[in-house]
């Protein structure tokens, strides 16, 4: 096996799990794996599609991701990949679909699949392994809920003797149950992994009003190190806290969907270049962002989700320092969480006038779900199903609640929302240790305003000369 | 003072307050509608002709309202009084680009980015730019100038250096678009970040990169051409008043292209017409004299019609120097 690893990917160990993974799948099964964000969910059909030597197909949410991905992979100098996605003009898909048996791994997304000529395409290839990545998305208990992933499993039951591969990071064992049934998945091998990380340590502060937390915020990170990432809900939020940083001169920068592509890549890669101390975000940053060495996470406000939150939280400490996580409360966040959490579904209202044929104005998610409902369901269904998803996010959110209010341990919380125990006692939580902040490095030097510093002239000889 | 309020300020006084505010955003939107696509010939605006797709509505109407504020202009119910005129100097050339500057810029982006690993011996890195499209133009470009020896990159840098002199150019606007470019271990500015170190709004910032890009395309050496590729729009004529024009360039007269083509004079002098709407800066002085042009208009705003026939009726004009007379309001 590791002769293997090594041949194909030029590894020369295995990470936890990837080598069990593997080996179940070339065992013909079907296999469930939760591993941790950053610790290699991709090498598990890497590996195993070039050991199989056969096409290895990849169902990949999300756009952005599923490029990162591929140039990822190009960078390994796996050459063969390609990604068949709404990306593509039509002569380029056309070109894509004709040419599609000389490679080795296809990236495409639920969406696509759904497509008549895809499918047709797909079956005439020799697959030996369909992978399912980010997983959770099939759930309805999940926190992305994509209709398109739900029929993935119709399609799924068409592939037989092909085994499937369902990665995620994040996942209870609702999530976990749901995912089997969806891809009717058999007797599968299920691998989960540890989330308690040691090098991870859980803060939490509480304040009085929200603008005490962005004081707060002003005032520890100039007197502390990043790297870091601030997530916040808010596009405004992220502006705002980012200008208040740079008028110290801390190097920061907002990001979020609303910028256009090529400034989101230039803050990604002024991350990595350590040009960029802080970034200040909502949710839409970090997915394929592989940094090792985020000192600190701030979450100026709890997610809507644990799920979400162990995920961002998670981006700290991939080199295995230690870093922490910080989390900010106020009197009113129930508020904001309840809303991020039920903002995008459908109200009971919006499925009556759906159903009903009345025009609507609708949120994408809203007009996502509520046609996959009505392609699938009655009316009655519908709302039944509405009540459901209500009292699963509300489920969720009190989970999230359950973490702000607790006055015993959080990292007790966050492992057994994910049916895990914690073994971390060590500086665990601020809650069970004030030296948890202590983990954070003061800062020793006065940061300068960023400049121009070269003319013209300069910066082209440094790019080029 | 913001760029872009100035911007609007001079397209506005350019319209000699005969038409809405809204016509000033519906060009700089770049509408396909007849009645934008008229303003642009009428008042010789080629040059803001989508410049900015992406306008917000908002954001046209909060300058707007500044400008009354400072007592600059005052809307009307039919359209607006200019209290004060305003005329910058700009280079845009925003009819024939039409928004692919930026495909220009971003395959300049990627071309850069390679040339600069190869330098560093380091082929593994993350595209900037993730259209695929421009992604692989790139990719055949660069293998058929045989990108692995350096000379591409010295002929690249030079090629640049030359087009970043151009006169028209500021200082500002040539340390903006080399810090827009990334390379390795050198990534480039945001627009945020570009804007602040200048100390201006992002969209000012915007505006005047357009306009640099638009001076930066007129170099014509090798490369920089090759990434002009399908940016310039070139097919606002139709097929045959295309032929048309080419061959009033050569020195035909409308009678030798009507016989060389078996065209009706007619049909020719439509063509004439479709062309001076169209063409920036096509004269009309052989086909149409300016006198004739100023008493049509006179006529215009006597009578308060564009009717063709009543003109006719008024003036005693052939149809063809009338058509032509309005297809030109600003000179
Ligand atoms: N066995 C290994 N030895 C060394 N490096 C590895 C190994 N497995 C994976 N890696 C590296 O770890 C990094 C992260 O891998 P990968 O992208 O597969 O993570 P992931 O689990 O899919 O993360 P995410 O949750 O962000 O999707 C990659 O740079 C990869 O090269
Ligand atoms: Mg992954
Ligand atoms: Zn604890």
């Amino acid at each position: 096996m590791l002769h293997h690893l090594k041949h194909y990917l030029g590894y020369n160990e295995f990470r936890p799990g990837q080598q069990e993974v593997v080996e179940a799948l070339l065992q013909g099964k079907d296999v469930l794996a939760l591993l941790p964000t950053g610790m290699g969910k991709s090498l598990c059909y890497q590996l195993t599609g070039k050991m199989m030597q056969r096409t290895v197909l990849i169902i990949s949410p999300l756009l952005s991701l599923m490029q990162d991905q591929v140039e990822q992979m190009k960078k390994m100098g796996i050459k063969r990949v390609i990604a068949l996605n709404s990306f593509l003009t039509r002569m380029e898909k056309q070109q894509a679909l004709q040419q599609l048996s000389q490679y080795e791994f296809i990236f495409t997304s639920p969406e696509m699949l759904q497509q008549g000529d895809v499918k047709e395409r797909l079956t005439q290839l020799n697959i030996g392994l369909i992978t399912i990545d980010e997983a959770h998305c099939i759930s309805q208990w999940g926190y992305d809920f994509r209709p398109d992933y739900l029929r993935l499993g119709k399609w799924l039951k068409s592939q037989k003797n092909i085994p499937i591969l369902a990665l995620s990071a994040t996942a209870t064992y609702e999530v976990m149950d749901d995912i089997k049934k969806v891809l009717h998945m058999t007797s599968p091998f299920v691998y989960l992994h540890n989330m308690d990380r040691k090098e991870l340590h859980f803060s939490r502060k509480w304040f009085n009003t929200t603008d005490e937390k962005v004081r707060w915020i002003k005032e520890h990170v100039m007197q502390t190190m990043g790297p870091g990432i601030i997530y916040t809900p808010s596009r405004r939020k992220t502006e705002e806290i980012a200008r208040l940083l740079q008028d110290v001169h801390i190097q920061a920068a907002a990001y979020h969907a609303g910028l256009e592509s090529h400034d989101r890549q230039l803050i990604q890669a002024q991350f990595i270049a350590n040009e960029l101390e802080w970034i200040v975000a909502t949710s839409a940053f970090g997915m394929g962002v592989h940094k090792p060495n985020i000192r600190q996470v701030i979450h100026e406000t709890m997610s809507p989700s644990l799920a979400h939150y162990m995920q961002e939280a998670g981006r700290a400490a991939r080199d295995g320092q230690d870093a922490v996580a910080t989390l900010l409360c106020a009197p009113g966040d129930d508020e904001i969480i309840r809303f991020l959490a039920l903002d995008d579904l459908p109200t009971k209202n919006m499925v009556t006038d759906f159903y009903a044929g009345r025009q609507l104005e609708l949120s994408e998610t809203q007009l996502r779900v509520l046609t996959y409902w009505y392609s699938e369901w009655s009316y009655d269904e519908a709302i039944q199903k509405l009540k459901e998803l209500i009292t699963q996010k509300m489920t969720a959110i009190r989970a999230t609640q359950d973490v702000l209010y607790t006055d015993e341990c959080m990292r007790v919380l966050l492992m057994s929302h994910f049916g895990q125990s914690k073994q971390v006692e060590e500086l665990c939580c601020s809650l069970c240790s004030d030296a948890v902040d202590n983990l954070i490095k003061v800062r020793k030097w006065m940061p300068l305003p960023q400049q121009m510093k070269l003319n013209w002239q300069e910066r082209l000889d440094k790019l080029l000369n | 003072m913001s760029m872009f309020k100035q911007l609007v300020h001079h397209i506005l006084t350019k319209l000699q307050q005969e038409r809405t505010v809204s016509s000033v955003y519906h060009l700089l939107k770049g509408k396909k509608s007849g009645q934008t696509l008229e303003d642009v010939g009428m008042y010789q605006l080629h040059a803001f002709y989508h410049l900015l797709p992406k306008l917000k509505r908002s954001v046209y109407d909060e300058v707007i309202v500044a400008l009354e504020q400072e007592h600059k202009i005052q809307r009307t119910e039919q359209g607006y009084i200019l209290h004060e005129p305003y005329e910058g100097h700009y280079h845009f050339n925003g009819w024939i680009y039409r928004g692919k500057e930026h495909l220009f810029f971003e395959r300049c982006v990627l071309v850069t980015q390679t040339l600069s690993h190869v330098k560093a011996q380091d082929m593994h890195f993350t595209p900037m730019v993730k259209s695929i499209t421009t992604q692989q133009f790139v990719k055949q470009f660069l293998q058929a100038e045989h990108y692995h020896d350096n000379q591409l990159t010295t002929r690249w840098l030079t090629e640049l250096k030359q087009a970043l002199q151009h006169a028209d150019l500021t200082e500002m606007m040539r340390v903006s678009f080399v810090y827009r470019l990334s390379g390795h271990a050198l990534p480039g500015y945001t627009w945020q970040q570009l804007a602040d170190a200048q100390k201006m709004s992002v969209l000012d910032m915007q505006i005047i990169f357009i306009e640099s890009l638009h001076i930066m395309m007129q170099a014509k050496t090798p490369l920089l051409l090759a990434l002009q590729k399908d940016c310039i729009t070139s097919n606002f004529l139709t097929v045959s008043s295309r032929q048309t024009y080419e061959m009033l360039q050569l020195g035909y007269t409308l009678e030798q292209i009507s016989q060389q083509r078996s065209l009706k004079i007619n049909t020719i002098q439509d063509h004439i017409v479709e062309i001076a709407r169209n063409v920036p800066g096509f004269s009309l002085q052989p086909y149409v004299q300016a006198d004739t042009v100023r008493q049509v208009w006179e006529a215009v705003n006597a009578y308060q019609t564009f009717k063709l026939k009543t003109l006719q009726e008024i003036l005693q004009l052939p149809y063809f120097e009338l058509k032509l007379a309005l297809t030109r309001k600003g000179e």
